[in-house]
């Protein structure tokens, strides 16, 4: 009686153990697996990088983990730096691209993802941006941003104002809002971001003036005051300070004050970029409607474009001991199926710069407004192609935008600053 | 009881704290000296000499940070040793009160100094309950943080407000240390309570305005995270701090300069705080014969 136990017991073991492998074969690719991504994404944009990521752990069983760095770029570059010096980097993480990416010394601390069929589907421009000597670093982490002046379209349909064409046409319009007691521009100097929009978004003239400019004061070869538009970037700021365009308290002026007084109808312009659309969007759909939007114009009326800000790569570190998971994590990022889980969360502002995927949501007018003039004419920040930025930057434009430094204190100003920053980097010709 | 007065600890048992201050502080210290002198990526150093020096000291922030630096430091590290040492008198008066006052002044020391900033945004932003407070009187609102006339002051308001429990809680144990027989002599011989006060009370506690002094004289000097958090060392650079601006260095990727900014702030601190922890100290002894 005993064998027979013996036996019907060991029978009903092994067939427990079958069903186990059997259900383990039916388990998800990664289930069990664990993997670090870090990123400086907050709000609605770090929520809809997460819808992508539980799809992801939805399809292959796989955790992500996921640790925000700090919202301000320099601070996160510099969590980067520290990270990639003492071999502690995540599994995954999100950095700027462009000059910026190359800081972070891809050859000794990204994996080379080169070689992935996957790639193809990535746009060529941006695979530019992230490759060195043959090797890839990084994919598109999420849409781009176009820079512009955002209007408030019925204060501007009510006075019967037309779309500004050169620098002194949004003057007249300025002084037109002014006289009818709307603040003409809203300055949101609060935010270190705030304080710089207006200044960079000139970039796109002056790489229009100059195409080697970037390059050339990499090298030290040319000097900020030597470029007109460059000096007309840090005058505009400074000329809607001296003519009383701006509103009251810039440096109290935070994004939400903004949104508030826009849905109050207080102003009649702001330079922000997309993710303008997005704060307005989230607090009030019916205000976001009311937006429209036009690149800010220079001296030339028929020389008009926008300056871009491209996507955070996603780069996986060259330690990381779940790459297989990485790159499948990689491949997901750049199919339909992601991007669907993205935009099911964010309305996008931008591209994302991947091929063979279409949005899926229907996007606003402004957004269309600013992606037909990047069609149209358009060039990416200097920061993609120039790392000279010193630290006082925003400090000194709040300065030039609120009277403390006329525009040539402040271009002296700058080029002081970029030095210090140029020499510590260590820059031939500095 | 013989055997245990004469045994003296042996050596080793220094060797685990000595460890942790000799890696934890001496050598970063002394390798901060070597990396001040360089164009430092993290990766690789490149000998420059006092060449960093020269540039944060020709930055247009740091003139106005070293300023900036010594006024809220004074400012601060007075304002907690005077109001201080009279809130712990007046606890220490027999007061029924002591003991919640006690707690009352200790609690905002065990806030974060982000955590006070935010608060005190709140409180202090054109729309915030001081200005609010202020209407009902009929005073405009007052731009307390981004008016460069007012924004030291509101960060040096706040920091005492965050400081004053330190102080506070030395002095009162620095007043309950004093014995009564002083005291109870002082009155036999008909001392009046400002006679106390300054005869006995004042000299006994000169210890603790020592380290009261010394602590926030010290944080005074290396702050920045508050005023940070408050102002972002604005408007302009009028509330910038010598903290402020090597973390802005920091975070730019200058390391080296940053490091230098470091080694300055450390000679400053000395060449402070050292005479006058020595001056302290040669006047009490004075006082106290």
């Amino acid at each position: 009686m005993k064998k027979v136990l013996a036996m019907v017991l060991a029978f009903c073991l092994i067939f427990a153990l079958c069903a186990v492998n059997a259900s383990a074969e039916d388990a998800k690719k990664y289930e069990g697996r664990r993997i670090t991504v870090a990123h400086r994404y907050t709000g609605a944009n770090a929520d809809a990088v997460r819808a992508e990521f539980d799809k992801f752990e939805e399809l292959t069983g796989c955790k992500i983990d996921v640790e925000v760095l700090a919202a301000d770029a320099d601070e996160a570059e510099s969590v980067l730096l520290i990270r990639a010096a003492t071999g502690n980097l995540p599994d995954v993480f999100s950095t700027n691209v462009g000059a910026k990416l190359w800081e972070l010394d891809p050859e000794s601390n990204m994996y080379d993802l080169s070689g992935n069929d996957w790639l193809e589907n990535v746009n060529d421009g941006y695979l530019q941006i992230t490759s060195r000597n043959g090797a890839t670093y990084g994919i598109p982490a999420a849409d781009s941003t176009v820079a512009g002046v955002f209007y408030n379209k019925a204060i501007f349909e009510q006075l019967n104002l037309e779309i500004p064409k050169t620098w002194d046409e949004l003057l007249a319009i300025c002084e037109i809002l002014k006289n009818n007691g709307i603040t003409p521009v809203e300055q949101i100097f609060g935010l270190a971001n705030g304080r710089q929009f207006q200044f960079l978004m000139q970039y796109y003239y002056v790489q229009a003036e100059d195409p080697e400019f970037a390059a050339k004061y990499s090298r030290n070869e040319v000097a900020l005051h030597e470029n007109a538009a460059y000096v007309r970037g840090v005058e505009k700021v400074y000329d809607l300070w001296e003519k009383g365009y701006i509103n009251e308290d810039p440096l109290s002026t935070s994004v939400e004050v903004a949104v508030n007084d826009f849905m109050e109808n207080k102003y009649g312009m702001v330079f922000r970029n997309t993710s303008w659309y997005t704060a307005v969007n989230q607090i009030s759909p019916e205000a976001a409607a009311n937006l429209g939007f036009f690149p800010m114009p220079d001296i030339d009326p028929d020389n008009i474009g926008v300056t871009l800000w491209m996507p955070h790569a996603w780069v996986a570190s060259q330690n990381s001991k779940n790459i297989d998971v990485v790159l499948d994590l990689f491949k997901f990022l750049t199919t339909q199926e992601a991007i669907d889980a993205y935009t099911s969360v964010l309305t996008p502002t931008g591209a994302f710069l991947l091929k063979d995927v279409t949005v899926n949501c229907e996007l606003s007018d402004v957004i269309r407004e600013a992606q037909a003039c990047a069609a149209a004419s358009s060039a990416p920040a200097m920061e993609y192609s120039c790392n000279i930025k010193g630290s006082n930057m925003a400090t000194i434009l709040s300065m030039v935008g609120t009277g403390e430094y006329t525009p040539e204190q402040g271009i002296e100003e700058i080029e002081m600053d970029n030095a210090i920053d140029a020499q510590q980097k260590g820059l031939e010709g500095w | 009881m013989r055997r245990l007065d004469k045994r003296f600890y042996p050596g080793w048992l220094a060797v685990p704290g000595l460890a942790i201050y000799i890696i934890i502080f001496a050598i970063p210290t002394f390798v901060s000296f070597y990396f001040s002198m360089t164009t430092w990526n993290l990766r690789t150093a490149t000998f420059t000499g006092l060449k960093n020096f020269n540039t944060f000291f020709s930055m247009t922030s740091t003139r106005s940070a070293l300023i900036n630096t010594i006024i809220y430091a004074f400012s601060t590290c007075s304002l907690k040793v005077v109001i201080g040492l009279l809130l712990a008198s007046y606890i220490c008066s027999g007061i029924r009160s002591g003991e919640y006052l006690k707690c009352m002044i200790f609690f905002p020391t065990l806030l974060g100094s982000v955590t006070v900033a935010v608060a005190f945004d709140g409180i202090l932003n054109p729309n915030g309950i001081l200005n609010q407070f202020l209407a009902k009187f009929g005073i405009d609102a007052v731009r307390w943080l981004t008016n460069s006339k007012y924004a030291m002051f509101s960060c040096i308001v706040v920091d005492v407000w965050k400081g004053l429990g330190t102080a506070t809680l030395i002095y009162i144990a620095g007043l309950s240390s004093i014995s009564k027989t002083y005291y109870e002599a002082a009155a036999i011989d008909g001392a009046s309570p400002v006679q106390n006060f300054f005869k006995i009370t004042l000299p006994l506690i000169v210890p603790s305005i020592n380290t009261v002094l010394t602590l926030s004289l010290i944080g005074g000097l290396r702050t920045y995270e508050q005023i940070y958090a408050l102002t972002g060392g604005g408007p302009g650079y009028s509330t910038e701090v010598l903290g402020s601006i090597i973390y802005k260095l920091f975070s730019r990727g200058s390391y080296g300069l940053a490091t230098a900014g470091y080694v300055i702030m450390f000679v400053i601190v000395s060449c402070i705080v050292f005479p006058l922890n020595s001056f302290v100290n040669k006047k009490g002894e004075d006082i106290n014969g």
